[in-house]
């Protein structure tokens, strides 16, 4: 059984060799993301730097110290909040009405005045509520604004040691990784996702359009040496178009993994055996080259969405992340951005073991479609 | 009827009756932006819904009386500003090994002497761990943390807040922000589906050898591609009424604006991406990369077109770069119309699309039958052969 393996390894990568047109989907999908999310973070200053108009009508120091705070206050990876533009009440508002400027935030008249005489002063913040997201995201950044003013940590210190209550915070990571880091370490990972199943869907499709696969079928070999054999020969081909993007990510964005090397290796052999079989099943089931592809690509990129490959989805209620925790990548993903930015061994057991019983399930599946495959014929 | 209208038909109704005998590609087509937006609805709904995100609150005070149980009070309250925070009250030791292994995010610690320092007027601190992962995952759990500080100074340090702020909104309503994405996936779907009908249509051609007898059938060519690019318009309408029909189920809602301004639009969108559909389907010859180009090209524009989030929240520059965009035109336009079914760039965005919709439906024929006739593929071969053999 073995000899037939490695026969079948030997072939699939003499073949991946002969067109290595499979690389296409693996380079072009996460290289178009990455472009994408570049275009996108950079535009908006690092992801947190929010576009606001600033009124400042009153002239005390108060509303300098308030005007200041807004204008400098940062994130935790030393963006500032708002990326701020300082206008008069009457443009600003004339280009909130006309939709170029998505909000504003008076300091108005008095608001000096009314702080030393102990009364309440009040800001004021317009918001062109597009969606509920744009009111969450300004709210918030006002809401840390007049709580530094509050605590009387203003420009440039930011000191709040005199206020009544401080927030001390600690991080699990020493450094915050960006979007765009995060993006370009997930990136590597959508590679090889897309390679494992969308090359191996598209790869069992030609065999049938071709008519070659009948003729594997029907050889003696065993078919679990059959799905074995197609699953090792997809590791170093999945792992040729990660090998291709990882200097290229790692020099142009200057992304570099923390975690220890062999386990984000074992993470990446183990998210192909989990994958591999299940493109093996659509190029089974559809048998048709172009739509085994759309069908591959189509679950590698929703998967990709839906399991973390933007943003974690730890925020996500548990029922949510049930659902999600049925794809695969999910866990690729979450095993994946835990050890790049983390020098760690701890969390990653389930996540493991998820992925080894999908590589045993799937392949007993694809073993499965194929005896009914001969059968049929 | 004329020669050029009968071909042109002719060559749609054949399109359009390859698509009813491949119900599964058309399925295909239909799924991508449904998954697509059920792929973000999972990514970004858990900020929405949901009891909140598991925070481990540990309360050291030994004496809790008013200000403690107070904080611990607003951190339990429901907040109508999401993500939510859902304190589980814990002690250090299982906090920190929850956090330690990533099974919690947040923590909370409420010190001992807290309502000491407060009822002396002292200084006091509360602690918070983050598990900073990811820029806009830690911005989601420290800005909860900062609202309920803020809360608790506005309710019971009067004397310490002199500052507040209040919130004036554009418009009485919020949609939600999945709404607001199925409405632009709708966008996005009608994109997707041109360029990959399109370039199906010339792929298969090349795929089951049947690009010769078209060539030689005697009919224009501009005419047969013109066909094919029909059909990629109607196909790109078969997802949209599925996700808004979508978005009113999940979310009550209903794009604003009327229908004729949506499909003025939208088709002048489709008939400009199923044009590069057919050229990119003439180059590529390979249906391997029309799907990736299809779904990439798509998303790229569903992004910088303010398919996430409107534009103007990425300020001028970003803007002003987009106008020149035909796609972003249309994004730009249905947004509005969508949300507050006004129609302020209508006018220009049309134009713009129309002039690309309309110079494409006459470019992109004579280019795809150039293409055709050129294997690029093979150029490419014979000029590595040439080299190796120098």
């Amino acid at each position: 059984m073995l000899r037939e393996i490695v026969a079948i390894v030997k072939k699939d990568l003499k073949q991946a060799k002969r067109d290595p047109r499979f690389l296409g989907p693996s380079l072009i999908i996460p290289l178009v993301f990455l472009l994408v999310y570049t275009i996108m973070w950079n535009s908006v200053g690092g992801g947190e730097s929010f576009a606001c108009g600033l009124v400042v009508i009153d002239t005390s120091p108060e509303a300098n110290d308030m005007a200041n705070i807004i204008e400098n206050m940062v994130s935790t990876t030393n963006h500032t909040w708002f990326n701020v533009e300082r206008y008069d009440i009457a443009t600003a508002n004339e280009l909130y009405q006309g939709g170029s400027l998505i909000a504003y935030i008076v300091i108005p008249t008095g608001f000096g005045d009314n702080i030393t005489s102990e009364q309440n002063a009040t800001v004021v913040m317009y918001i062109n509520n597009a969606n509920d997201d744009i009111v969450k995201n300004y709210v918030h950044r006002l809401e840390a604004a007049v709580l530094l003013f509050n605590q009387g940590a203003v420009y440039p210190e930011f000191n709040q040691s005199s206020a009544p209550i401080s927030i001390e915070e600690s991080y699990s990571n020493t450094t915050t990784p960006s979007n765009l880091s995060y993006m370009a370490a997930v990136t590597i990972l959508l590679s090889l996702i897309t390679c494992a199943l969308a090359s191996q869907a598209m790869q069992t499709a030609t065999e049938f359009e071709t008519g070659a696969i009948h003729d594997t079928l029907n050889s003696p070999t065993p078919r679990a040496a059959l799905v074995l054999g197609r699953t090792i020969a997809a590791i170093p081909r999945s792992l040729s178009s990660s090998l291709i993007l990882i200097p290229f990510i790692s020099l142009g964005m200057n992304v570099f993994p923390i975690g220890n090397l062999i386990i984000l290796l074992g993470i990446m052999i183990l998210s192909i055996l989990a994958l591999v079989p299940i493109g093996e099943i659509i190029g089974l089931k559809i048998r048709k080259r172009e739509q085994s592809l759309l069908a591959g690509v189509l679950l590698s990129i929703i998967g990709f969405i839906a399991g973390g490959g933007m943003a974690p989805i730890s925020l996500s209620p548990a029922a949510i992340r049930a659902v999600v925790g049925i794809i695969p990548i999910t866990h690729s993903l979450s095993l994946w951005a835990r050890v790049f930015f983390l020098d760690t061994t701890l969390g990653l057991v389930t996540s493991s073991l998820f992925l080894f019983c999908t590589w045993l399930v799937m392949s007993a599946v694809a073993v499965h479609l194929m005896k009914k495959e001969v059968e049929r014929s | 009827m004329n020669q050029s209208i009968r071909v042109v038909k002719a060559c749609f109704l054949k399109e359009l009756r390859v698509w009813q005998r491949n119900p599964r590609k058309l399925m295909l087509v239909i799924l991508l932006p449904l998954m697509f937006f059920m792929g973000f609805s999972l990514l970004m709904g858990g900020v929405y819904y949901g009891t909140g995100v598991d925070t481990a609150l540990i309360v050291e005070e030994q004496n809790p009386g008013l200000y403690t149980n107070g904080l611990i009070e607003i951190l339990q309250e429901s907040d109508p500003i999401p993500p939510r925070l859902n304190p589980i009250p814990m002690d250090a030791e299982t906090a920190d090994a929850l956090f330690q292994s990533g099974d919690i995010l947040l923590v909370i610690t409420i010190p001992d002497g807290f309502e000491e320092a407060l009822l002396t007027n002292g200084t006091t601190s509360i602690h918070i761990q983050v598990a900073n992962i990811h820029e806009d995952l830690t911005k989601n759990l420290r800005m909860p943390v900062i609202r309920k500080i803020d809360i608790f100074y506005q309710t019971y340090l009067l004397n310490d807040s002199l500052v507040d702020f209040e919130v004036e909104t554009l418009r009485p309503f919020s949609p939600p922000r999945l709404g607001y994405m199925a409405w632009t996936i709708a966008i996005y779907s009608i994109m997707f589906s041109a360029i990959f009908a399109g370039g199906s249509a010339m792929t298969q051609e090349f795929e089951q050898k049947t690009m010769d007898e078209l060539t030689l059938s005697n009919q224009p060519p501009q005419y047969i591609y013109i066909g094919k690019i029909l059909s990629g318009v109607v196909i790109s309408f078969i997802a949209p009424p599925i996700l808004f029909a979508l978005s009113y189920l999940m979310f009550g809602i209903w794009p604003l604006g009327d229908l004729l301004t949506f499909l003025l639009l939208s088709s002048l969108l489709s008939m400009f991406c199923s044009g590069i559909g057919i050229i990119a389907g003439a180059i590529l010859r390979n249906s391997v990369f029309v799907v990736p180009v299809a779904a990439l090209g798509g998303i790229f524009y569903w992004i910088v077109g303010g398919g996430i989030a409107p534009l103007e929240l990425v300020g001028s520059s970003f803007g002003a770069f987009n106008e020149y965009l035909p796609v972003a035109n249309v994004y730009r336009s249905l947004i509005r119309m969508f949300i507050d079914g006004s129609y302020s760039w209508l006018t220009v965005d049309a134009a713009v699309i129309g002039i690309f919709a309309l110079t494409f439906v006459i470019i992109s024929p004579l280019a795809a039958h150039r293409a055709s006739q050129v294997n690029y593929g093979q150029k490419i071969q014979s000029l590595r052969n040439r080299r190796q053999r120098n």
